[in-house]
Protein backbone atom coordinates (compact mmCIF):
# COMPACT_ATOMS: atom_id res chain seq x y z
CA UNK A 1 0.00 0.00 0.00
CA UNK A 2 2.75 2.81 1.25
CA UNK A 3 5.06 1.21 -1.53
CA UNK A 4 2.32 1.69 -4.12
CA UNK A 5 1.59 5.42 -3.35
CA UNK A 6 5.19 5.94 -2.74
CA UNK A 7 5.55 4.79 -6.79
CA UNK A 8 2.37 6.62 -7.73
CA UNK A 9 3.65 9.88 -6.05
CA UNK A 10 6.96 9.25 -7.94
CA UNK A 11 5.26 8.81 -11.30
CA UNK A 12 3.24 11.70 -11.01
CA UNK A 13 6.52 13.82 -9.88
CA UNK A 14 7.74 12.32 -13.30
CA UNK A 15 5.37 13.42 -15.22
CA UNK A 16 5.26 16.88 -13.35
CA UNK A 17 8.86 17.54 -14.08
CA UNK A 18 8.51 16.46 -17.90
CA UNK A 19 5.84 18.70 -17.78
CA UNK A 20 8.37 21.41 -16.70
CA UNK A 21 10.54 20.58 -18.94
CA UNK A 22 8.98 20.52 -21.96
CA UNK A 23 7.65 24.16 -20.62
CA UNK A 24 11.58 25.46 -20.33
CA UNK A 25 11.82 25.38 -24.05
CA UNK A 26 9.73 28.17 -24.40
CA UNK A 27 11.34 30.63 -22.52
CA UNK A 28 13.85 31.00 -20.41
CA UNK A 29 13.01 34.63 -18.32
CA UNK A 30 9.70 33.13 -17.38
CA UNK A 31 11.36 29.99 -16.33
CA UNK A 32 14.01 31.78 -13.80
CA UNK A 33 11.24 33.91 -12.63
CA UNK A 34 9.13 31.24 -11.93
CA UNK A 35 12.11 29.48 -10.00
CA UNK A 36 13.26 32.72 -7.93
CA UNK A 37 17.12 32.17 -9.18
CA UNK A 38 18.95 32.57 -12.09
CA UNK A 39 22.43 30.24 -12.41
CA UNK A 40 25.25 32.35 -14.08
CA UNK A 41 28.64 30.31 -15.14
CA UNK A 42 31.96 31.48 -15.77
CA UNK A 43 35.83 30.87 -15.53
CA UNK A 44 36.60 32.33 -12.24
CA UNK A 45 40.27 33.09 -12.90
CA UNK A 46 39.63 36.20 -15.42
CA UNK A 47 40.77 39.10 -13.18
CA UNK A 48 39.61 41.46 -12.70
CA UNK A 49 36.41 40.11 -14.07
CA UNK A 50 35.83 37.05 -12.68
CA UNK A 51 38.06 35.47 -9.69
CA UNK A 52 38.27 33.74 -6.48
CA UNK A 53 39.38 35.58 -3.22
CA UNK A 54 39.84 33.42 0.17
CA UNK A 55 37.26 30.79 -1.88
CA UNK A 56 34.80 33.28 -2.86
CA UNK A 57 33.84 34.53 -6.18
CA UNK A 58 34.66 38.25 -6.71
CA UNK A 59 34.89 41.01 -9.84
CA UNK A 60 33.48 43.13 -11.91
CA UNK A 61 31.07 40.52 -13.52
CA UNK A 62 30.08 39.40 -9.62
CA UNK A 63 29.22 43.25 -8.75
CA UNK A 64 27.66 43.63 -11.92
CA UNK A 65 25.38 40.83 -11.94
CA UNK A 66 24.58 41.28 -8.18
CA UNK A 67 23.10 44.51 -9.36
CA UNK A 68 21.27 42.56 -12.47
CA UNK A 69 19.96 40.20 -10.31
CA UNK A 70 18.20 42.64 -7.95
CA UNK A 71 16.91 44.50 -10.94
CA UNK A 72 15.47 41.34 -12.14
CA UNK A 73 14.03 40.16 -9.03
CA UNK A 74 15.55 36.49 -8.72
CA UNK A 75 18.83 35.49 -6.61
CA UNK A 76 22.14 34.69 -8.68
CA UNK A 77 23.52 31.28 -8.23
CA UNK A 78 27.43 31.13 -9.40
CA UNK A 79 28.89 28.35 -11.27
CA UNK A 80 32.90 27.90 -11.32
CA UNK A 81 33.97 25.83 -15.29
CA UNK A 82 36.59 26.47 -17.71
CA UNK A 83 36.04 28.19 -20.69
CA UNK A 84 36.05 25.90 -23.20
CA UNK A 85 33.15 24.07 -21.88
CA UNK A 86 31.42 27.11 -20.69
CA UNK A 87 29.64 27.86 -24.32
CA UNK A 88 29.06 24.07 -24.83
CA UNK A 89 27.55 24.08 -21.09
CA UNK A 90 25.23 26.94 -21.85
CA UNK A 91 23.78 25.36 -25.25
CA UNK A 92 22.92 21.76 -23.47
CA UNK A 93 21.05 23.66 -20.73
CA UNK A 94 23.37 23.47 -17.36
CA UNK A 95 22.75 26.73 -16.45
CA UNK A 96 20.82 29.60 -18.04
CA UNK A 97 23.72 32.87 -18.28
CA UNK A 98 26.95 33.06 -19.25
CA UNK A 99 28.58 35.70 -16.77
CA UNK A 100 32.07 35.05 -18.39
CA UNK A 101 32.84 38.25 -20.56
CA UNK A 102 32.20 37.12 -24.05
CA UNK A 103 34.19 39.27 -26.86
CA UNK A 104 31.43 40.18 -29.32
CA UNK A 105 32.34 38.57 -32.38
CA UNK A 106 30.12 37.88 -35.73
CA UNK A 107 30.21 34.01 -35.92
CA UNK A 108 29.47 34.12 -32.14
CA UNK A 109 26.09 36.60 -32.45
CA UNK A 110 25.01 34.23 -34.76
CA UNK A 111 25.03 31.24 -32.68
CA UNK A 112 24.07 33.28 -29.21
CA UNK A 113 22.26 36.05 -28.12
CA UNK A 114 24.85 38.88 -26.92
CA UNK A 115 23.30 41.12 -23.84
CA UNK A 116 24.64 45.08 -24.44
CA UNK A 117 28.59 45.50 -23.98
CA UNK A 118 29.66 45.31 -20.74
CA UNK A 119 33.12 46.30 -21.07
CA UNK A 120 36.19 47.17 -23.49
CA UNK A 121 37.77 44.22 -25.27
CA UNK A 122 40.25 45.59 -27.36
CA UNK A 123 43.47 43.45 -27.45
CA UNK A 124 46.73 44.25 -26.03
CA UNK A 125 50.16 42.13 -25.56
CA UNK A 126 51.40 42.02 -21.70
CA UNK A 127 55.36 41.57 -21.37
CA UNK A 128 57.72 40.85 -18.48
CA UNK A 129 58.96 44.09 -17.07
CA UNK A 130 62.00 43.97 -18.43
CA UNK A 131 60.87 42.82 -21.39
CA UNK A 132 61.97 44.02 -25.42
CA UNK A 133 58.74 44.97 -26.56
CA UNK A 134 58.48 48.93 -27.48
CA UNK A 135 55.37 48.59 -30.20
CA UNK A 136 53.10 45.92 -30.75
CA UNK A 137 54.80 45.49 -33.91
CA UNK A 138 58.07 44.37 -32.32
CA UNK A 139 55.86 40.91 -31.63
CA UNK A 140 57.59 39.99 -35.00
CA UNK A 141 58.80 36.90 -34.29
CA UNK A 142 58.55 36.70 -31.08
CA UNK A 143 56.62 33.72 -29.06
CA UNK A 144 53.21 35.02 -27.89
CA UNK A 145 51.04 33.18 -25.36
CA UNK A 146 47.02 33.66 -25.87
CA UNK A 147 44.01 31.83 -23.59
CA UNK A 148 43.31 29.17 -26.81
CA UNK A 149 39.72 28.90 -28.40
CA UNK A 150 38.95 32.83 -27.52
CA UNK A 151 38.66 36.18 -29.74
CA UNK A 152 42.00 37.08 -28.93
CA UNK A 153 43.65 34.38 -30.24
CA UNK A 154 41.96 34.88 -33.46
CA UNK A 155 42.96 38.47 -33.50
CA UNK A 156 46.04 37.80 -32.38
CA UNK A 157 46.61 35.19 -35.66
CA UNK A 158 45.27 38.12 -37.78
CA UNK A 159 47.81 40.59 -36.40
CA UNK A 160 50.23 37.81 -36.66
CA UNK A 161 50.21 37.42 -40.49
CA UNK A 162 49.77 41.01 -40.65
CA UNK A 163 53.44 41.78 -39.05
CA UNK A 164 55.16 38.51 -40.38
CA UNK A 165 54.76 36.43 -38.05
CA UNK A 166 54.18 35.28 -34.13
CA UNK A 167 54.55 31.59 -32.83
CA UNK A 168 51.09 31.66 -31.00
CA UNK A 169 51.11 29.13 -27.92
CA UNK A 170 47.61 28.89 -26.53
CA UNK A 171 46.84 27.91 -22.71
CA UNK A 172 43.69 27.04 -21.17
CA UNK A 173 43.72 30.15 -18.61
CA UNK A 174 45.30 33.51 -19.20
CA UNK A 175 46.98 32.65 -15.64
CA UNK A 176 48.84 29.62 -16.74
CA UNK A 177 49.90 32.13 -19.94
CA UNK A 178 50.97 34.98 -17.30
CA UNK A 179 53.19 31.74 -15.61
CA UNK A 180 54.55 30.76 -18.83
CA UNK A 181 55.91 34.52 -19.45
CA UNK A 182 57.19 34.48 -16.27
CA UNK A 183 59.20 31.17 -16.79
CA UNK A 184 60.61 33.29 -19.72
CA UNK A 185 59.09 31.10 -22.40
CA UNK A 186 56.86 33.73 -23.44
CA UNK A 187 58.01 36.66 -24.76
CA UNK A 188 54.48 38.44 -24.27
CA UNK A 189 51.40 37.86 -23.77
CA UNK A 190 48.11 38.85 -26.08
CA UNK A 191 44.63 39.62 -23.98
CA UNK A 192 42.11 42.23 -23.52
CA UNK A 193 43.39 45.35 -22.70
CA UNK A 194 41.49 45.68 -19.10
CA UNK A 195 42.44 42.44 -17.82
CA UNK A 196 46.14 43.20 -18.90
CA UNK A 197 45.86 46.54 -17.11
CA UNK A 198 44.60 44.91 -13.95
CA UNK A 199 47.41 42.57 -14.09
CA UNK A 200 50.24 45.04 -14.70
CA UNK A 201 48.37 47.49 -11.83
CA UNK A 202 48.52 44.92 -9.19
CA UNK A 203 51.65 42.94 -10.16
CA UNK A 204 53.70 46.10 -11.48
CA UNK A 205 57.46 44.37 -10.72
CA UNK A 206 56.57 41.63 -13.42
CA UNK A 207 54.42 42.88 -15.86
CA UNK A 208 54.23 45.75 -18.37
CA UNK A 209 51.59 46.31 -20.72
CA UNK A 210 53.21 47.29 -24.34
CA UNK A 211 50.95 50.26 -25.39
CA UNK A 212 49.02 50.65 -27.83
CA UNK A 213 46.98 48.37 -28.13
CA UNK A 214 47.03 46.33 -31.58
CA UNK A 215 43.64 45.37 -31.95
CA UNK A 216 40.47 46.47 -33.61
CA UNK A 217 38.35 47.89 -30.99
CA UNK A 218 35.84 45.38 -29.72
CA UNK A 219 33.33 44.85 -26.75
CA UNK A 220 32.42 41.92 -24.18
CA UNK A 221 28.95 41.11 -23.97
CA UNK A 222 27.44 38.34 -20.90
CA UNK A 223 25.76 36.00 -23.49
CA UNK A 224 22.10 33.59 -23.14
CA UNK A 225 21.24 31.04 -25.23
CA UNK A 226 19.54 32.51 -28.71
CA UNK A 227 15.61 31.88 -28.93
CA UNK A 228 14.61 30.53 -25.76
CA UNK A 229 17.30 33.26 -23.81
CA UNK A 230 16.08 36.39 -26.20
CA UNK A 231 13.28 37.36 -23.49
CA UNK A 232 15.77 36.87 -20.28
CA UNK A 233 18.54 39.26 -22.78
CA UNK A 234 15.85 41.95 -23.19
CA UNK A 235 15.48 42.13 -19.85
CA UNK A 236 19.38 41.81 -18.58
CA UNK A 237 19.81 45.23 -20.91
CA UNK A 238 17.37 46.84 -19.05
CA UNK A 239 18.61 46.45 -16.26
CA UNK A 240 22.46 47.14 -17.77
CA UNK A 241 20.45 50.38 -18.66
CA UNK A 242 19.27 51.30 -15.35
CA UNK A 243 22.47 50.39 -13.65
CA UNK A 244 23.90 52.52 -16.22
CA UNK A 245 21.56 55.26 -15.99
CA UNK A 246 21.92 55.62 -11.79
CA UNK A 247 25.89 56.03 -11.52
CA UNK A 248 25.92 52.34 -10.02
CA UNK A 249 27.94 51.01 -13.31
CA UNK A 250 30.33 54.00 -13.16
CA UNK A 251 30.94 52.80 -9.47
CA UNK A 252 32.10 49.20 -10.35
CA UNK A 253 33.95 50.51 -12.87
CA UNK A 254 36.19 52.48 -11.04
CA UNK A 255 36.23 49.75 -8.53
CA UNK A 256 37.62 47.33 -10.72
CA UNK A 257 39.27 48.86 -13.70
CA UNK A 258 40.08 52.06 -11.66
CA UNK A 259 38.85 54.28 -13.96
CA UNK A 260 35.26 54.89 -15.38
CA UNK A 261 34.83 54.29 -19.47
CA UNK A 262 31.80 55.24 -21.37
CA UNK A 263 30.41 52.04 -22.94
CA UNK A 264 27.74 52.05 -26.48
CA UNK A 265 24.27 51.65 -24.97
CA UNK A 266 22.86 50.24 -28.60
CA UNK A 267 24.56 47.02 -29.69
CA UNK A 268 27.74 47.59 -31.53
CA UNK A 269 28.33 46.51 -35.31
CA UNK A 270 30.14 43.25 -35.48
CA UNK B 1 31.36 18.82 -42.87
CA UNK B 2 33.80 18.91 -45.37
CA UNK B 3 34.85 22.21 -45.25
CA UNK B 4 35.21 21.99 -41.81
CA UNK B 5 36.68 18.72 -42.32
CA UNK B 6 39.43 20.59 -44.66
CA UNK B 7 39.99 23.30 -42.36
CA UNK B 8 40.43 21.23 -39.50
CA UNK B 9 41.90 17.85 -41.06
CA UNK B 10 45.47 18.41 -40.74
CA UNK B 11 45.54 19.96 -37.45
CA UNK B 12 43.87 16.70 -36.20
CA UNK B 13 46.32 14.62 -38.39
CA UNK B 14 49.51 16.50 -36.64
CA UNK B 15 47.43 16.36 -32.97
CA UNK B 16 47.06 12.30 -33.75
CA UNK B 17 50.60 12.60 -34.53
CA UNK B 18 52.21 14.45 -31.68
CA UNK B 19 49.72 11.56 -29.13
CA UNK B 20 50.99 8.84 -30.98
CA UNK B 21 54.52 9.79 -30.04
CA UNK B 22 54.06 10.87 -27.01
CA UNK B 23 52.53 7.79 -25.77
CA UNK B 24 55.06 5.80 -27.77
CA UNK B 25 57.95 7.61 -26.33
CA UNK B 26 56.60 8.08 -22.55
CA UNK B 27 55.72 4.06 -22.25
CA UNK B 28 59.10 2.92 -24.04
CA UNK B 29 61.28 5.06 -21.77
CA UNK B 30 58.91 4.67 -18.41
CA UNK B 31 59.31 0.89 -19.11
CA UNK B 32 62.74 1.46 -19.21
CA UNK B 33 62.96 3.51 -16.11
CA UNK B 34 60.83 1.06 -14.31
CA UNK B 35 63.15 -1.73 -15.14
CA UNK B 36 66.39 0.06 -14.23
CA UNK B 37 64.63 1.14 -10.73
CA UNK B 38 63.66 -2.41 -9.99
CA UNK B 39 66.77 -3.74 -10.85
CA UNK B 40 68.25 -1.62 -8.63
CA UNK B 41 65.87 -1.78 -6.18
CA UNK B 42 66.57 -5.78 -6.08
CA UNK B 43 70.05 -6.25 -6.89
CA UNK B 44 71.52 -2.36 -5.58
CA UNK B 45 72.51 -1.63 -2.28
CA UNK B 46 69.52 -1.64 0.48
CA UNK B 47 69.99 1.99 1.77
CA UNK B 48 68.11 2.40 -2.16
CA UNK B 49 65.46 0.73 -1.39
CA UNK B 50 64.21 3.85 0.60
CA UNK B 51 64.42 6.70 -1.74
CA UNK B 52 62.39 4.02 -4.26
CA UNK B 53 59.85 3.34 -2.53
CA UNK B 54 59.36 7.43 -1.46
CA UNK B 55 59.60 7.72 -5.59
CA UNK B 56 57.55 5.47 -6.71
CA UNK B 57 54.74 6.21 -3.63
CA UNK B 58 54.94 9.92 -4.45
CA UNK B 59 53.88 9.37 -8.18
CA UNK B 60 51.44 6.85 -7.49
CA UNK B 61 50.05 9.23 -4.95
CA UNK B 62 49.75 12.57 -6.90
CA UNK B 63 47.72 13.14 -9.99
CA UNK B 64 49.27 13.31 -13.13
CA UNK B 65 48.06 16.91 -14.13
CA UNK B 66 49.90 18.01 -10.82
CA UNK B 67 53.07 16.17 -11.64
CA UNK B 68 52.62 18.22 -15.12
CA UNK B 69 52.11 21.18 -13.27
CA UNK B 70 55.26 20.86 -10.96
CA UNK B 71 57.54 20.02 -13.87
CA UNK B 72 55.98 22.45 -16.20
CA UNK B 73 55.60 25.60 -14.38
CA UNK B 74 58.07 24.58 -11.01
CA UNK B 75 60.99 23.21 -13.04
CA UNK B 76 62.46 26.67 -14.18
CA UNK B 77 62.33 27.78 -10.88
CA UNK B 78 65.21 25.36 -10.68
CA UNK B 79 66.45 25.91 -14.14
CA UNK B 80 65.08 22.85 -15.89
CA UNK B 81 63.21 25.19 -18.41
CA UNK B 82 61.48 22.52 -21.04
CA UNK B 83 59.53 23.29 -23.99
CA UNK B 84 55.69 21.63 -23.25
CA UNK B 85 56.20 18.29 -25.73
CA UNK B 86 59.93 16.92 -24.12
CA UNK B 87 58.29 17.99 -20.47
CA UNK B 88 54.88 16.02 -21.79
CA UNK B 89 57.19 13.30 -22.50
CA UNK B 90 59.43 13.23 -19.43
CA UNK B 91 56.23 13.67 -17.32
CA UNK B 92 54.36 10.68 -18.66
CA UNK B 93 57.99 8.65 -18.31
CA UNK B 94 58.14 9.37 -15.03
CA UNK B 95 54.30 8.91 -14.17
CA UNK B 96 54.95 5.49 -15.63
CA UNK B 97 57.94 4.15 -14.13
CA UNK B 98 56.24 4.56 -10.76
CA UNK B 99 53.66 1.97 -12.01
CA UNK B 100 55.75 -0.09 -14.58
CA UNK B 101 58.53 -0.85 -11.34
CA UNK B 102 55.54 -2.21 -9.51
CA UNK B 103 54.42 -4.47 -11.97
CA UNK B 104 57.85 -5.98 -12.71
CA UNK B 105 58.62 -6.08 -8.47
CA UNK B 106 55.34 -8.63 -8.97
CA UNK B 107 56.36 -10.23 -12.19
CA UNK B 108 59.63 -11.13 -10.70
CA UNK B 109 58.41 -12.36 -6.94
CA UNK B 110 56.44 -14.90 -9.29
CA UNK B 111 59.97 -16.14 -10.60
CA UNK B 112 60.14 -19.32 -9.10
CA UNK B 113 63.01 -19.26 -6.40
CA UNK B 114 64.50 -22.55 -7.52
CA UNK B 115 65.16 -21.48 -11.23
CA UNK B 116 67.60 -18.07 -9.88
CA UNK B 117 69.25 -20.58 -7.39
CA UNK B 118 69.40 -23.57 -10.26
CA UNK B 119 71.27 -20.95 -12.72
CA UNK B 120 73.43 -19.58 -9.56
CA UNK B 121 74.70 -22.93 -9.17
CA UNK B 122 75.51 -23.70 -12.93
CA UNK B 123 77.73 -20.45 -12.61
CA UNK B 124 75.12 -18.11 -14.65
CA UNK B 125 75.85 -14.00 -13.77
CA UNK B 126 73.04 -11.98 -12.40
CA UNK B 127 72.76 -10.26 -15.83
CA UNK B 128 72.26 -13.47 -17.65
CA UNK B 129 70.23 -14.96 -14.81
CA UNK B 130 67.73 -11.64 -15.17
CA UNK B 131 67.94 -11.65 -19.17
CA UNK B 132 67.37 -15.34 -19.82
CA UNK B 133 65.59 -16.69 -16.10
CA UNK B 134 63.98 -13.84 -14.60
CA UNK B 135 62.77 -11.82 -17.95
CA UNK B 136 60.97 -14.22 -19.70
CA UNK B 137 59.20 -15.90 -16.88
CA UNK B 138 58.35 -12.59 -15.37
CA UNK B 139 56.52 -11.68 -18.78
CA UNK B 140 54.01 -14.38 -18.31
CA UNK B 141 52.54 -13.12 -15.33
CA UNK B 142 53.42 -9.29 -16.15
CA UNK B 143 52.55 -9.15 -19.57
CA UNK B 144 48.85 -8.30 -18.91
CA UNK B 145 48.94 -5.92 -16.76
CA UNK B 146 51.89 -3.87 -18.57
CA UNK B 147 49.93 -3.65 -21.60
CA UNK B 148 47.10 -2.81 -19.44
CA UNK B 149 49.15 0.10 -17.80
CA UNK B 150 50.39 0.89 -21.70
CA UNK B 151 46.36 1.18 -22.54
CA UNK B 152 46.06 3.52 -18.99
CA UNK B 153 48.91 5.60 -20.64
CA UNK B 154 46.66 5.97 -23.76
CA UNK B 155 44.04 8.52 -22.23
CA UNK B 156 46.51 10.43 -20.15
CA UNK B 157 48.37 11.88 -22.86
CA UNK B 158 45.12 14.01 -23.41
CA UNK B 159 46.28 15.95 -19.96
CA UNK B 160 49.19 17.36 -22.18
CA UNK B 161 47.06 19.30 -23.51
CA UNK B 162 47.12 21.51 -20.44
CA UNK B 163 50.75 22.53 -21.42
CA UNK B 164 50.40 23.48 -24.32
CA UNK B 165 51.63 20.51 -26.29
CA UNK B 166 49.01 20.87 -29.27
CA UNK B 167 48.05 16.84 -29.30
CA UNK B 168 44.84 15.47 -30.42
CA UNK B 169 42.86 16.89 -27.17
CA UNK B 170 44.34 20.85 -27.91
CA UNK B 171 42.98 20.65 -31.81
CA UNK B 172 39.89 19.00 -30.92
CA UNK B 173 39.31 21.74 -28.06
CA UNK B 174 40.50 24.55 -31.18
CA UNK B 175 38.14 22.94 -33.68
CA UNK B 176 34.95 23.14 -30.77
CA UNK B 177 35.47 26.44 -29.72
CA UNK B 178 35.77 27.98 -33.53
CA UNK B 179 32.74 25.84 -35.32
CA UNK B 180 30.63 25.73 -32.26
CA UNK B 181 30.23 22.01 -32.70
CA UNK B 182 30.64 20.61 -29.58
CA UNK B 183 29.65 16.79 -29.72
CA UNK B 184 31.38 15.53 -33.28
CA UNK B 185 34.83 16.65 -32.32
CA UNK B 186 34.15 14.79 -28.99
CA UNK B 187 32.81 11.85 -30.76
CA UNK B 188 35.88 11.65 -33.17
CA UNK B 189 38.81 12.03 -30.52
CA UNK B 190 36.66 8.93 -28.66
CA UNK B 191 36.53 6.91 -31.98
CA UNK B 192 40.07 7.82 -32.26
CA UNK B 193 40.82 6.43 -29.16
CA UNK B 194 39.15 3.33 -29.00
CA UNK B 195 40.67 2.53 -32.32
CA UNK B 196 44.74 3.01 -30.59
CA UNK B 197 43.65 1.06 -27.42
CA UNK B 198 42.28 -1.71 -29.60
CA UNK B 199 45.09 -2.11 -31.41
CA UNK B 200 47.28 -1.91 -28.83
CA UNK B 201 45.24 -4.91 -26.94
CA UNK B 202 45.42 -6.75 -30.41
CA UNK B 203 49.52 -6.35 -30.60
CA UNK B 204 49.54 -6.91 -26.40
CA UNK B 205 47.78 -10.47 -27.18
CA UNK B 206 49.89 -11.13 -29.69
CA UNK B 207 53.03 -10.35 -27.63
CA UNK B 208 51.50 -12.62 -24.54
CA UNK B 209 50.92 -15.56 -27.31
CA UNK B 210 54.67 -15.36 -28.23
CA UNK B 211 55.83 -15.68 -24.37
CA UNK B 212 53.74 -18.04 -23.31
CA UNK B 213 53.95 -20.31 -26.38
CA UNK B 214 56.37 -22.59 -24.66
CA UNK B 215 53.36 -23.20 -21.98
CA UNK B 216 51.54 -23.94 -24.81
CA UNK B 217 53.48 -26.41 -26.52
CA UNK B 218 54.28 -28.59 -23.52
CA UNK B 219 50.44 -29.16 -23.15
Amino acid sequence: MTFSTTLKSALLGLGALALTASGALADDLADIKAAGTIVAATEMHYAPFDMLENGEYVGFDRDLFDEIAKELGVAPVYQDLPWTSILPGLEVKKFDFVLAPVTMTAERADRYSFTLPIADATVTFVQRKDGKLTSPEDAKGMTVGVQKGTAQEKQLEAYGEKIGGINIKGYGTPDEAYADLMTGRLDAVAGSAPLLNYLAKTRPDDFAVVNPPFGTPTYFGFVARKGDGDTLVAAVNDALKAIEADGRMTAIQEKWFGAATELPQTMPEL
Amino acid sequence: MMETLHRYGPDLLTGFGLTLLSWALGTLLGLVLGFVIEIARRFGHNLLGYPIRAYVEFIRGTPFLVQLFVLYYGGPLIGLRLDALPAGILGLTIYGSAYFTEILRAGFDAVPLGQIEAARAIGFRNTTIVSRIMVPVMMVSALPSLVNFAIILTKETVILSMITVPEIMFQTQTMMSETFAFVTPILILALFFWGFVETISRFGRRLERRFTHYLLDRS
